[in-house]
């Protein structure tokens, strides 16, 4: 089972590597959006100067974790969409990998690529809208945690919606409300970690929670969810 | 022959009763009930808005039964139950939104409370069975569609168990459990029906109202639901019918 996540996990990475579709059009777009968000939220800012700075400063955890969900939604879009093409993942399965181990190995590349994204678009966001940082540790355990709840309740509603036409539409009604709950906990986890208010751990240990419940999910589901497309 | 039609002597019986049942609401609702000290009028909505949730929550349950016996058993009818129940449930959900935020309007002054565990929790459970029914529309084999949605309603469940217990896990302002069956078993009658009985004896109804309503269009719903499964596979028996004939009249023609 891990060989196969393996070996799933490192085609994607490859299929990503040489066609660059998170780097060079999600990524780009993530970046944009940091820029616009800040530049909407602080459109009164000659009138109300650093009054309106510390708004941004305030919602800069939500907007992040917003544009994360976003940039999700546009990978595991992707991680679908290289398998539609020519029955691939029946291709998969008659290959006799085991559905459980493709499911660890498309979370796990899916998880990889958003990491990276999130470390540049974090970093970018946190730097633009003039945030402190009180903790490092539980900054990095809340990204850490945030990236593998989404990637693997992602994956499990991505594969629920894989072969429809209208999958790109249907995917974020199915994944969004699955999410509202990571987004919270990690948004609160977040402002602990730059603004050093307590509570930060619990938020953080109940994403590591949530994530471990879906890997479960996904484990014993894909089996059935890959069984008629 | 007859007319065709969804009804049956159930059916039919089950809607006079719940006709019956809706006039005796409405007197109780509207005038045996009298107004709250607290909420005055306006805990009238409460006889819409608790027979909702009471009928949503069975809805996604039967939803979550239907569920998990198509899995166990492959069966077409447990999968249209859930399905059936899953529709129902959404619309019940839409009331009970809807009767909640003309209530939150008169009585705490706002529609949308965004410190309320319970009202963001139901926002999340109606669009996760929102989007049970948009994959329920999907353009995949029917197998493919009542397997996943399978997964999709018992996994759905988590939500309504999170509706349900928001307001212990979370202390908020949404209204205490409004029927507690704690309070029930020791008699004590406090909140909202401290003041006298009338107000449970008219929810109660109420309840009983709204459940028959329920049944009643669960049971049509399915009806149609297992006619439409009938009228594809017919579909599909005439197309092949209709090729055999096709190259028959080809083989035909060849001699």
């Amino acid at each position: 089972m891990f060989r196969d996540a393996w070996l799933i996990a490192k085609k994607d990475i490859r299929i990503e590597l040489s066609s660059k579709v998170i780097f060079a059009q999600v990524l780009p777009f993530s970046l944009l959006f940091v820029v616009l968000a800040g530049m909407v939220v602080t459109t009164d800012f000659v009138t109300k100067g650093a009054e309106s700075r510390n708004v941004l400063e305030q919602v800069a955890p939500a907007v992040f974790w917003i544009i994360a969900t976003f940039a999700a939604i546009m990978a595991l879009g992707r991680s679908q969409a290289v398998e539609s093409s020519n029955g691939n993942l029946d291709a998969l399965r008659m290959a006799g990998l085991d559905p459980a181990g493709i499911f660890l190995g498309k979370a796990a590349a899916v998880f990889i690529q958003l990491l990276a994204l999130e470390l540049i678009v974090g970093f970018a966001a946190f730097t633009l809208y003039g945030v402190p940082l009180a903790s490092v540790g539980l900054l990095a355990a809340t990204v850490l945690a945030t990236t593998l709840a989404v990637a693997s309740s992602g994956m499990v509603y991505a594969a629920v919606a894989a072969g429809t036409t209208t999958r790109e539409t249907f995917v974020p009604l199915l994944i969004l409300p699955v999410l509202l709950p990571v987004l919270l906990a990690a948004t609160r986890a977040t402002e602990s970690a730059l603004f050093g208010v307590s509570g930060g751990w619990n938020w953080s240990a109940a994403l590591f929670l949530f994530s471990l419940l879906y890997v479960g999910i996904g484990m014993l589901t894909f089996d059935v969810l890959m069984e008629e497309s | 022959m007859a007319k065709p039609s969804t009804s049956s002597k159930f059916t039919i019986t089950l809607g006079l009763l719940f006709l019956a049942w809706l006039t005796g609401m409405l007197f109780l609702a509207l005038i045996y009930s009298p107004a709250h000290p607290e909420q005055q009028e306006s805990v009238r909505l409460m006889y819409i808005h608790l027979p909702s949730i009471a009928v949503a929550y069975t809805a996604f349950f039967l939803t979550f039964i239907g569920s998990v016996l198509y899995l166990a058993k492959k069966s077409i009818f447990w999968d249209l139950v859930a399905a059936s129940a899953a529709e129902i449930g959404v619309l019940f959900c839409t009331v009970l939104l809807f009767s909640g935020m003309l209530w939150g309007k008169k009585t705490w002054g706002i529609y949308w409370d965004w410190e309320d565990p319970q009202l963001l929790s139901t926002a999340v459970m109606y669009v996760v069975y929102i989007g049970y029914l948009g994959l329920r529309r999907m353009d995949l084999t029917a197998e493919a569609i009542s397997l996943r949605s399978a997964i999709v309603g018992i996994l759905g469940i988590g939500t309504v168990i999170v509706v349900h217990y928001a307001v212990k896990w979370w202390r908020s302002g949404h209204q205490d459990r409004t029927i507690d069956p704690e309070k029930l078993a020791t008699g004590t009658t406090e909140g909202i029906f401290q003041i006298n009985d009338r107000y449970l004896f008219t929810t109660v109804w109420a309840i009983a109202t709204f459940m028959a309503l329920g049944l009643w269009l669960l049971v049509h719903r399915f009806r149609v639901a297992w006619l439409e499964r009938q009228l594809a596979e017919i579909d599909v028996e005439e197309a092949i019918e209709l090729r055999r004939q096709e190259s028959a009249a080809y083989i035909g023609s060849e001699r």
